[in-house]
């Protein structure tokens, strides 16, 4: 037990703002005919994903042009008040996207979207799986459009439907360390528990979330060894050219990519020089970002601000 | 408008009842066994409170009252002792508890399982009361105890106790209830019932929560784990005031509080694609649980929430984490309707017009919710 457990769950009081305005008003949900997709020239997709049993349905409206570019989004719901907020958000964030760069979309840039404050986290630990769910429904509905399958992967929890993929995938995207965790993030064992370990519930099972965890946790550590390109713990300025390199990516991975995807932007470092005190950085900009007209100055600033901010005053960016 | 229908967890406390217990927050009083004038007021007004306990629930003198902080700490300390006491010794080797127990009671049975105890779970049947032939299946003479509550704290079902103590009293095994969503809803006699243990708690009697009681049959050997801790004066004499007034209650108030669930009720069963949970006849009468078609629990609750009506789900953290089964699977509904049950809980000081405002938020927030649920709005009404 720890003081988190102690201290009462909070519910709709404490969520942020944009969430409460989301879950109030919503603003696309409805649904699309097909006189819409004949206006807009395009062809109309219908896809369900969830069920009713586990209390999560939501129906994806969406339709797509000859560019394979989602022109309208729409959706259906059967859900919490903030799985309504979350569908809302990724469906602004869906729409005029194709269907490579709606796949795009991943769990740090719609949780940021959906933040107040850049420091405070959307939702509580206990509702992040929604947000996980809302994504898997865009992807599946992209799969769906495309005519492929899901790859097979056995359930382990049946209560909330939830696969080994899924949970495997948020183990390992958000370092999860506890069944709580895995309960919070995906929604498996938080109904009869059978599937947590051995002793809870009548039925054997040939697949437990205490196992998966621990498997899966002595994989992550040995990549992580193997692959040796983790993090130095030393400051900045004495880094070597090669490890600056990759402190760099990991503060742009974490920061500032997931800015620049939702715009149908990217960049990429091509290098790193040292100059006299000075950190130089060369960097080019990829799909909508060059020839925007804030690459040289707003974006410009933005980067350069959080890697000044985050490892050294002494940075400068330079764009090619 | 206000609306607070969620008396089945916690009510709001009575007048009356702070009246009684005002002069023990504010004022000196002494400990119970203080020889001054300080000490005899409080052994006056403990004296009387206990005395309303018993009187109200009808428990002969020889039986023996418990106080501890509430429901769940009387039930664990119950279970407790006997698990020291029959489990431990090997004396007995199981105990039966059904399967829509108070969380705490649940917890408590897990731990005997853990321990190695057999347990087994009495299901209810398709009218959301306990099934009492199964009980003959299960029962042995090594059983240590038998626990049902009167009311289940969800559904509000009545679980036919008095049958159950006959089979328990046939077979010679100690039998306990939590009557605590019973007490100031349904006549509550000890004596009659001629259970062993009877728990209750205060947060259904409108006295503030925190405090809670257990009635032992006089003929039943205490053991020494079962007993009054330190005394919580202002709460004792509050819980007897409130059971007074409760069981006072029992006549006209109850009934204008069933009335006006009738209402309720009626409004909703007029109602497109809303399933009324529990016959009525088995019932306590304030309690209502319905399921609404396409409609998610906790968006409905959100936005009766916003409407200012208080009300609580079956579903999402119910009396606790987790239960067994969901009640709509329990009563034989399709598993499209687990996630969508709301209940509502009235006191005895809900009005008319409370109902007739909650029944217009529900048609409101029902419309609002299915005009963009998946579930096709023209098919519910069919």
């Amino acid at each position: 037990m720890s003081k988190e457990k102690i201290l009462a769950n909070e519910y709709w009081e404490n969520y942020p703002f944009k969430i409460e305005m989301l879950a109030k008003k919503p603003k696309n949900n409805g649904r699309l005919t097909q006189e819409d997709a004949k206006k807009l020239d395009g062809e109309l997709h219908i896809h369900d994903y969830g069920s009713m049993d586990s209390g999560m349905v939501l129906r994806w409206y969406w339709i797509i042009d000859n560019y394979s570019r989602i022109v309208a989004c729409r959706y259906e719901i059967f859900g919490s008040p903030s799985l309504r907020a979350v569908a809302d958000m990724s469906a602004l964030l869906c729409r005029n996207k194709t269907l490579q760069e709606a796949l795009k979309i991943n769990y740090k840039s719609l949780e940021y979207f959906l933040r107040d404050h850049p420091s405070n986290p959307a939702l509580p630990d206990s509702k992040q799986y929604e947000i996980l769910f809302v994504l898997d429904s865009i992807n599946a509905t992209v799969l769906a459009i495309e005519g492929k399958e899901e790859p097979s992967s056995p359930i382990v929890c049946e209560c909330a439907n939830i696969s080994q993929a899924q949970v495997e995938r948020a183990i390992r995207d958000f370092e999860l360390k506890s069944i709580e965790d895995i309960t919070n993030y995906t929604r498996a064992g938080a109904f009869c528990k059978s599937c947590i370990s051995p002793g809870y519930g009548m039925a054997d099972r040939s697949l437990y979330l205490v196992d998966l965890l621990s498997q899966i946790r002595k994989a992550m550590k040995e990549e992580k060894k193997l692959s040796g390109d983790s993090l130095v713990d030393k400051p900045f300025n004495q880094m070597s050219l090669e490890e600056k390199r990759v402190a760099i990516n990991a503060t742009i991975d974490e920061h500032i990519r997931a800015m620049l995807v939702m715009d149908g932007g990217d960049m990429e470092i091509l290098e790193v020089k040292n100059n006299g005190e000075h950190t130089d950085i060369y960097i080019r900009y990829l799909g909508a970002c060059s020839g925007c007209a804030s690459a040289s100055t707003g974006t410009l600033f933005a980067i350069e601000g959080v890697l000044k901010q985050k490892l050294d005053p002494n940075i400068r960016v330079l764009p090619l | 408008m206000k609306v607070y229908l969620d008396n089945n967890r916690l009510t709001p406390v009575d007048p009356q009842v702070y009246n009684v217990m005002k002069p023990f927050l504010e004022d000196i009083y002494g400990d119970l066994n203080g020889m001054h004038y300080a000490g005899a007021k409080t052994r006056k007004a403990y004296n009387e409170a206990v005395e309303k306990c018993y009187a109200s629930l009808n428990a002969s003198t020889k039986d023996t009252l418990i106080f501890s902080s509430s429901s769940t700490h009387s039930n664990r300390n119950l279970f407790m002792s006997i698990y020291i006491e029959f489990i431990l010794t090997g004396r007995k080797n199981n105990i039966i508890v059904s399967e829509r127990e108070p969380q705490d009671i649940l917890d408590m049975a897990r731990f005997f399982e853990e321990q190695g105890c057999r347990v087994n779970y009495l299901p209810a049947n398709s009218d959301g009361v306990i099934d009492v032939e199964r009980l003959t299946d299960y029962i042995t003479p090594r059983t240590a105890l038998v626990s049902v509550s009167m009311v289940d704290s969800e559904s509000g079902a009545i679980n036919p106790i008095e049958e159950i103590v006959e089979i328990c009293r046939s077979y010679e095994v100690p039998f306990h209830t939590d009557a605590t969503q019973a007490l100031g809803r349904i006549p509550v006699d000890f004596q009659r019932l001629d259970a062993d243990y009877l728990s209750f708690s205060s947060q259904t009697l409108h006295a503030p929560s925190g405090l809670g009681g257990l009635f032992v049959k006089g003929s039943v050997e205490l053991n020494s784990l079962i007993k009054n801790e330190s005394l919580n004066i202002a709460g004792i004499v509050a819980l007897g005031k409130a059971l007074e007034i409760a069981s006072d209650a029992l006549g006209f108030e109850v009934e204008d509080m069933r009335d006006l669930r009738d209402e309720l009720e009626e409004g909703l069963r007029e109602l497109d694609g809303v399933e009324i949970l529990v016959p009525w006849a088995l019932r306590s009468p304030n309690t209502l649980l319905i399921a609404c078609e396409g409609v998610e629990s906790e968006s409905m609750l959100y936005e009766l929430n916003q409407a200012g009506i208080a009300c609580y789900s079956a579903t999402i953290n119910p009396f606790g984490d987790y239960k067994q089964r969901f009640i709509t699977d329990i009563l034989g509904l399709d598993s499209k309707f687990r996630y969508t049950t709301v209940g509502f809980a009235l006191n005895k000081n809900t009005t008319q017009d409370e109902i007739k405002y909650t029944l217009k938020a529900i048609k409101d927030a029902l419309e609002y919710l299915r005009s963009f649920s998946h579930v096709d709005v023209n098919k519910i009404e069919e």
